[in-house]
């Protein structure tokens, strides 16, 4: 398994960051990660699945029973314990470079006036 | 020709494992995401999942084929360099077989170490079984 300490592909982090909120299916993902990411994440069929592979061969996703009713062509995932560990390590990292970002600009107005 | 029929093709130059493993479901989202977008934005909705879908080929299908070409290509110099030398070896080495430690430095270098190097970053960069832009952490 990859350390959770390692930056995330931005594929990689909408797609956990997707599944945070409950198992989905792959067209489910694609919709809330280019949602979460205002549709800035270029995200289509191939990248996706690409991501879904790697991100099932490190254990940070799995496979998740279909709801009752569901497509059963479609397969649902779901954060695995590792992944929701590394999209929270993540998280607190993006969180930590906004509060330094924020900082630095306090300096930086301060020192304008 | 249908949309289906279109991706088919497109989806035959991916990987045989992303083929097998995600096909159908490929093929699947490819269809819903074409019809949503084409339902809410007309043909530039459509347009732009296609575009994608050419882009994605480019950076991950052909990709995947370059660096399985790498490969060959380093295996075939390392057969073809080792041979000659073998070669150079059978017919001279009838008069006289020279040992390792008479070999000198460069013949080494050319035979034998540097087609071994290329072989071995060749074979690190092809067993990547997501090209690069696409691995999970960003080092």
């Amino acid at each position: 398994m990859e350390s959770p300490n390692t930056l995330l592909a931005p594929a990689a982090f909408y797609i956990l960051f997707a599944l945070a909120s409950g198992d989905k299916h792959g067209y489910a993902i694609m919709r809330e990660a280019r949602a979460a990411s205002d549709n800035g994440l270029d995200l289509g069929p191939a990248t996706l699945y690409t991501t879904i592979q790697r991100l099932l061969d490190s254990g940070w996703i799995a496979e998740a029973e279909s709801p009752e009713g569901a497509d059963s062509r479609r397969r649902y995932y779901a954060l695995t314990k590792d992944g929701n560990a590394t999209l929270e390590a993540e998280l607190k990292r993006m969180e930590s470079i906004v509060k330094k970002s924020k900082a630095l600009r306090l300096r930086s107005a301060r020192s304008e006036s | 020709m249908s949309a289906l029929s279109v991706y088919s093709v497109l989806l035959s130059l991916y990987p045989a494992e992303l083929r097998n493993d995600f096909g159908e479901e490929m093929t699947q989202v490819f269809l819903e995401d074409l019809e949503d977008s084409q339902r809410r934005r007309g043909i530039s909705g459509a347009a732009r999942v296609w575009w994608r879908s050419i882009k994605e080929l480019f950076r991950i299908a052909l990709a995947a084929h370059a660096a399985g070409r790498e490969i060959a290509v380093a295996l075939i110099t390392y057969v073809f360099t080792e041979f000659y030398f073998l070669g150079i070896v059978m017919l001279e080495g009838r008069k006289h077989i020279p040992r390792p430690a008479e070999l000198d430095g460069a013949s080494v270098l050319v035979f034998g170490l540097f087609p071994a190097v290329i072989a071995y970053v060749a074979l690190r960069i092809g067993n990547r079984s997501v090209p690069m832009p696409l691995d999970l952490s960003r080092r």
